[in-house]
C-alpha cells in the first residue's frame, strides 16, 4: 500500500515535471475560472463532458481522442448505426459512468476536457497527478463559443483556426435567425413548451434550450424556473398553454402521445398540432453541442413558418462536411433537414 | 368438568424432554397448585393445558375429549389462560382488554355488541374492579390487571383458568386480594390451575399440588400431606422447615445455616 | 378510552369528503367556485378548459390522494398493532425497497407510466413474498418478520444502488430521484383503476376485520389460548396490507410518514382500540394527503415531490407527538 503511494507520487512528480520544463506550454483560464497550464502539443486527450467531445470532432482532432463520454450514450449498445460512420472506433473510446482516475493514468492521457458543475473533484485528482483539465459550463451560446475556442488553443493552431471559423459561423447563423424574426411583434412571439424525457419534465430557464428558443426568436413558457430538469404537472401546462411543444431527440416521449392524449387535448399546441420532436443523427441538437447551431435555425423555422425561410438543408449540409467531416445519407439529410 | 393430563412428554428438541411422564387432575371447583423450581417445566405444562402446545406422547383430555380434537375456538370457550402480567404497546381501555376474551364467540368479520359488552360489566364485577372499566391498562396496578386477567378468562365463558404466576411481583396483600378472588370464584364452580414459587400459598389457597422437578412430577395430592420437608427438598434443591402457627395453619420457611458472626 | 363518541365519529367521516371537494376548486389555473360546478355537470356557461382541467387532471390526483393516504395510514395503523411496536410502518416488510427497485428498473429499460406502476408494484410484492417466505420457515414470530424486512429491504437498496450507478446521469438519475420522492403529478384516469380497486377491497376488508386486529396485539400464546388463529390471521393482513401498500407506492412513488404518524395522531383521538383507530386512521390519511397534494401542485410552478412535503410536515408532527406518549408512559418529563 505505502509502496503503491510513493510509486504514485513518484509518477505525479515526474509527469508534472515534465509539463512544467516544456518549452512551449500555454496557459488559459477555464470556464469555472480555474488557470490551466497545458504542454503542447497534445496527442492524447480524454473528454468525459459529453458535449466537449463532440468539439473535439468539430476541431478536426478525433484521432487524438483515447477516451470519450457521447451524450445518452451508456455502452456500445446504446450506439445507432450512424455513430459507427461518424467514430469508427467507437468500441475504443467509448466511456460512461463516473471517470476513473486510474484509468486515465494508464491511457496516457495529457488532457482531460471536463463538466465543470459535476468534476471538481476529480479534475483536483487529475490536476495533482499532473494532468490538465479544461472544466466547461456552457448553458449559453457564448458560453459555447468560448468552449470551443478554449479547446482549440488547448489543441494548437490547426484546431484553433477552425474554432475560430466555428465562432463565425454560429455568429452568422445567430445574425440571420435574429433579423428573419426581426419583424415578428413581441405579442406575435410564440411561446414555447420544452420538454425533457417525460411528458411532464420541462426545461429551466436556466439551460440552453431556453437559450436557444430565445434565439429562435420564442418565447420559452418556463422561463421562469430555475434549476436543471423541473416536473410540473398538467394543470400548469395548461395554465402555461403553450403554442409550441418541443420534444427533445432523446427519451421516450413521442408528438403521438401527446396529440392522441384528450387530458392534452385543451392545449393549444395539440389542438393546432404543433407539437415536434427535434431530429438528430449525430449528437442531440438542443444541448450545448456545434450542432445546436442548427438546432435554431431548425426551430426558428419551425415557430414562424409563414414568416422565416432559412435554408437549413444547406446550413446541415455546411455543418457536417466542414466540422465533422462527415457524409450524410439522403435519409439522414432528408430527416435533419425537416422535410 | 374434568381437565386431565395424562402421562404427557413435550420436548422442544428431540430427545430433550421438558416434560416427561407428567399427570394431573383438575375437577370443577378445584384450585390445584403447580410448585417447582425456575426451569422445572410449569409454564410448559400450563401451555399443554390450554392447548397453545400439543404434547408428543400422552394426552390432554377435557371430559374426555382431547384438545387437538376440539376446534380453537370451543377450546377457548371452555379452557381460559391467565398470563403473568406484562407492560402492554398499547393503552387499551381496562374494558377493552377485558372485551377481547370474546374472540372465541365472534366471527372474523363480527364485532362485539350489546351483550359482549354486558359479559364484560358482569366479570369485572365478579372480580371486583366494575369501577376500572374505562382506566388506561397501562395506568393500574400489577395487582388490578392481574384482575383484568381473570375477568378476561371470565368473559371467554372458560370453567377452567390457568393463571401463570399470578403472585409474581405482588406484595403479600395483592397476592392474597387476587388468590382470595380465585377461591371465591372456585366456590362458584369455577376450576384453577394456578403455577407458583409460593408453597406457602398452595398451604393457604390450594386444594390440590403437583410438584414438578426437571419436568417430571414427583408427587400429587392434597397440599396437607404433599407438602412436605422431603418433597420441598426434592423440588428446590434446598432444605426447608415447615413450623405451624397458633391457630394450626402451617407455613415453610427455608432453613439456613446462621450466617458466621450473626449473633 | 370512551366508548364512540358521536361528535368524534361524525368530524372524522366528514372531513375527507369536504375537503375532497374544496381541493378540487383550488389549483394553480383559478377558477371560481360556480364554474366548477357548471363544468363538472355539464352546465351552460362552462369553459372549454374548465371541464378537462378538472376531471381529467384534479378529480383523478384528489381520488388518488385519498386512497392512498387511507391505504397507508390503515396499513401503517394495522402493522404496528401487528409487530406490537409503534414506530413501525409499512416499510418494515420491505415494500417500499422493493417498490422503488421495481420503479427504478422499469425507468431505465422504459420509462412508460404503466411499466413503472406495474414494475414497482411486482417487486413490492416480491420483496415482501420474501420476507414472508423467510418468515414462514422460522415461525413467523413479529421479531423474524422485522428481521427479515431489514434484510430483504437493504438487498433491493443495494439493487436500487446498482441502477442508479448504471444509470444515466442526464434523463435516468434524474426520473429515479423525482420518483423516489414521490408525487401525483403522473396521475390520469388510465392508471387509476388498479388502485382503486385495490383500495376499495383493502379498506373494507380492514374494516371488517378491525376488532380482531385488537388481538394481533397480544403475545402469540396468548392470542392462541383466546383461540384464534394467529399465524393464518396475521398473514392474512400482512397480505392484505402489502397489496395496498404496494398499489399506492407504485402509483405515487415513496410517500414517506405518512402511514408512521397518522396512526398516532389517530390513537391519540380515538384510543388503541382498532375499531375506531381503523376507520379514524383512513380519515385523517386521506385527509392529510389531499391538503399535502393540493400544496404540492398549486404552490409553485414545478411539482414539490409529496415525499418532501410529508417529511417536512411529518417529522415535527411526530417529534411532538413521540415526546408526548414518552411522557404518557413517564419516559419523559
Amino acid at each position: 500500500m505505502k509502496r503503491a503511494a510513493h510509486g504514485l507520487i513518484c509518477l505525479a512528480v515526474i509527469v508534472s515535471m515534465q509539463s512544467a520544463f516544456a518549452s512551449d506550454a500555454i496557459e488559459l483560464v477555464d470556464q469555472t475560472g480555474a488557470t490551466v497550464r497545458i504542454a503542447q502539443p497534445i496527442d492524447r486527450l480524454a473528454s468525459v463532458y459529453g458535449p466537449g467531445t463532440y468539439y473535439v470532432y468539430a476541431l478536426g482532432a478525433a484521432e487524438r481522442l483515447v477516451a470519450g463520454w457521447f451524450i445518452g450514450m451508456k455502452g456500445i449498445a446504446h450506439a445507432s448505426a450512424a455513430m459507427f460512420r461518424f467514430e469508427p472506433r467507437l468500441d475504443t473510446i467509448l466511456s460512461f459512468g463516473e471517470p476513473n482516475v486510474e484509468e486515465m493514468v494508464a491511457r496516457g492521457v495529457q488532457l482531460i476536457l471536463a463538466d465543470g458543475s459535476r468534476h471538481a473533484a476529480f479534475s483536483e485528482q487529475m490536476t495533482e497527478l499532473g494532468v490538465p483539465v479544461i472544466q466547461y459550463q456552457v448553458e449559453t451560446p457564448d458560453a459555447l463559443m468560448e468552449a470551443v475556442l478554449l479547446t482549440g488553443r488547448a489543441l494548437g493552431p490547426g484546431p484553433l483556426e477552425r474554432a475560430h471559423a466555428f465562432v463565425e459561423d454560429y455568429e452568422r447563423v445567430l445574425a440571420g435567425v435574429a433579423a428573419a424574426v426581426e419583424h415578428v411583434t413581441p405579442g406575435d412571439r410564440v411561446r414555447v413548451l420544452f420538454l425533457g424525457t417525460d411528458r411532464l419534465q420541462v426545461t429551466s430557464g436556466e439551460m440552453y434550450q431556453t437559450r436557444l428558443i430565445e434565439a429562435a426568436g420564442g418565447i420559452s413558457v418556463t422561463a421562469g424556473l430555475l434549476g436543471y430538469w423541473n416536473e410540473v404537472n398538467l394543470e400548469q401546462i395548461l395554465l402555461w398553454n403553450p403554442e409550441v411543444i418541443l420534444i427533445p431527440p432523446y427519451g421516450p416521449v413521442r408528438p403521438d402521445d401527446l396529440l392522441e392524449d384528450p387530458d392534452w387535448g385543451a392545449i393549444d399546441a395539440v389542438r393546432t398540432g404543433r407539437v415536434h420532436r427535434m431530429p438528430r443523427v449525430i449528437a442531440p441538437m438542443d444541448t450545448p453541442v456545434p450542432e445546436s447551431l442548427l438546432g435554431i435555425v431548425w426551430m426558428a423555422n419551425l415557430l414562424y413558418p409563414n414568416a422565416v425561410d432559412l435554408d437549413l438543408a444547406a446550413e446541415v449540409e455546411h455543418f457536417y462536411t466542414v466540422y465533422y467531416g462527415f457524409e450524410l445519407t439522403e435519409a439522414e439529410r432528408e430527416h435533419l433537414s425537416g422535410q | 368438568m374434568r381437565l386431565v393430563a395424562d402421562r404427557i412428554h413435550y420436548a422442544y428438541r428431540p430427545g430433550r424432554d421438558v416434560l416427561s411422564d407428567v399427570s394431573l387432575t383438575l375437577d370443577e371447583g378445584r384450585v390445584l397448585f403447580v410448585l417447582g423450581a425456575n426451569g422445572s417445566g410449569k409454564t410448559t405444562l400450563l401451555d399443554c393445558l390450554a392447548g397453545v402446545r400439543t404434547p408428543h406422547t400422552g394426552r390432554v383430555t377435557m371430559d374426555g375429549t382431547r384438545l387437538s380434537e376440539l376446534k380453537p375456538r370451543n377450546r377457548a370457550g371452555r379452557i381460559g389462560v391467565v398470563p403473568q402480567v406484562h407492560e402492554p404497546v398499547f393503552s387499551y381501555t381496562v374494558g377493552e382488554a377485558v372485551l377481547m376474551g370474546r374472540a372465541p364467540h365472534l366471527g372474523l368479520f363480527s364485532h362485539p355488541g350489546k351483550d359482549d359488552w354486558a359479559a364484560v360489566a358482569r366479570a369485572l364485577e365478579a372480580v371486583g374492579i366494575a369501577e376500572l372499566r374505562t382506566r388506561p391498562y397501562t395506568q393500574i396496578s400489577g395487582g388490578e390487571r392481574q384482575l383484568v386477567l381473570i375477568a378476561r378468562g371470565l368473559v371467554q365463558g372458560a370453567g377452567c383458568l390457568l393463571m401463570d404466576e399470578p403472585a409474581a411481583h405482588l406484595d403479600p396483600h395483592h397476592q392474597h386480594d387476587i388468590l382470595h378472588v380465585v377461591r371465591q370464584l372456585a366456590s362458584e364452580g369455577y376450576s384453577f390451575v394456578v403455577t407458583s414459587h409460593h408453597p406457602n400459598n398452595a398451604l393457604l389457597y390450594a386444594n390440590g399440588v403437583v410438584f414438578l422437578a426437571d419436568g417430571a412430577s414427583i408427587v400429587a395430592g392434597p397440599p396437607d400431606t404433599a407438602i412436605d420437608e422431603g418433597n420441598l427438598r426434592a423440588a428446590y434443591g434446598m432444605d426447608f422447615e415447615i413450623v405451624r402457627g397458633v391457630d394450626g395453619a402451617r407455613a415453610v420457611i427455608p432453613r439456613i445455616s446462621p450466617q458466621p458472626g450473626a449473633s | 378510552m370512551i366508548p364512540p363518541r358521536r361528535a368524534t365519529a361524525a368530524i372524522l367521516l366528514l372531513i375527507p369528503p369536504i375537503l375532497f371537494v374544496a381541493v378540487l376548486l383550488i389549483g394553480r389555473y383559478s377558477v371560481r367556485p360556480d364554474e366548477v360546478f357548471r363544468s363538472l355537470f355539464g352546465l351552460k356557461g362552462s369553459s372549454e378548459i374548465l371541464r378537462p382541467l378538472i376531471v381529467r387532471v384534479r378529480l383523478p390526483r384528489a381520488l388518488a390522494a385519498a386512497c392512498i393516504g387511507a391505504n397507508l395510514s390503515v396499513c401503517g395503523a394495522a402493522f404496528q398493532g401487528l409487530f406490537r411496536n409503534p414506530l413501525v410502518d409499512s416499510r418494515i416488510l420491505g415494500v417500499s425497497s422493493g417498490a422503488a427497485f421495481g420503479a427504478a428498473l422499469a425507468l431505465l429499460v422504459s420509462g412508460s407510466a404503466f411499466a413503472v406502476q406495474g414494475s414497482a408494484f411486482a417487486f413490492a410484492l416480491l420483496a415482501v413474498g420474501l420476507v414472508v417466505g423467510i418468515g414462514g420457515r422460522f415461525g413467523s414470530t413479529p421479531l423474524v418478520i422485522v428481521i427479515g424486512g431489514i434484510l430483504v429491504s437493504a438487498l433491493f437498496n443495494a439493487l436500487l444502488g446498482l441502477i442508479k450507478h448504471v444509470a444515466d446521469p442526464l434523463s435516468h438519475l434524474p426520473a429515479i430521484t423525482y420518483w423516489l420522492l414521490g408525487g401525483l403529478g403522473g396521475i390520469r384516469w388510465a392508471i387509476l383503476p388498479p388502485l382503486l380497486v385495490i383500495s376499495g377491497v383493502g379498506l373494507t376488508f380492514f374494516l371488517l376485520v378491525r376488532w380482531r386486529l385488537n388481538l394481533l396485539t397480544l403475545a402469540d400464546p396468548e392470542a392462541t389460548a383466546l383461540g384464534v388463529r394467529i399465524r393464518p390471521l396475521r398473514i392474512l393482513v400482512i397480505a392484505v396490507g402489502t397489496v395496498m401498500v404496494a398499489a399506492s407506492v407504485a402509483t405515487a412513488g415513496m410517500i414517506g410518514w405518512v402511514g408512521l404518524v397518522v396512526p398516532h395522531v389517530a390513537r391519540a383521538w380515538v384510543g388503541p382500540d382498532h375499531k375506531r383507530l381503523i376507520p379514524a386512521s383512513a380519515a385523517i390519511g386521506a385527509a392529510t394527503l389531499l391538503v399535502l397534494d393540493t400544496i404540492a401542485r398549486t404552490a409553485l410552478p414545478s411539482e414539490i415531490p409529496l415525499g418532501i412535503l410529508t417529511g417536512l410536515i411529518g417529522v415535527p408532527a411526530f417529534f411532538f407527538l413521540f415526546f408526548q406518549f414518552l411522557r404518557e408512559r413517564g419516559e419523559a418529563r
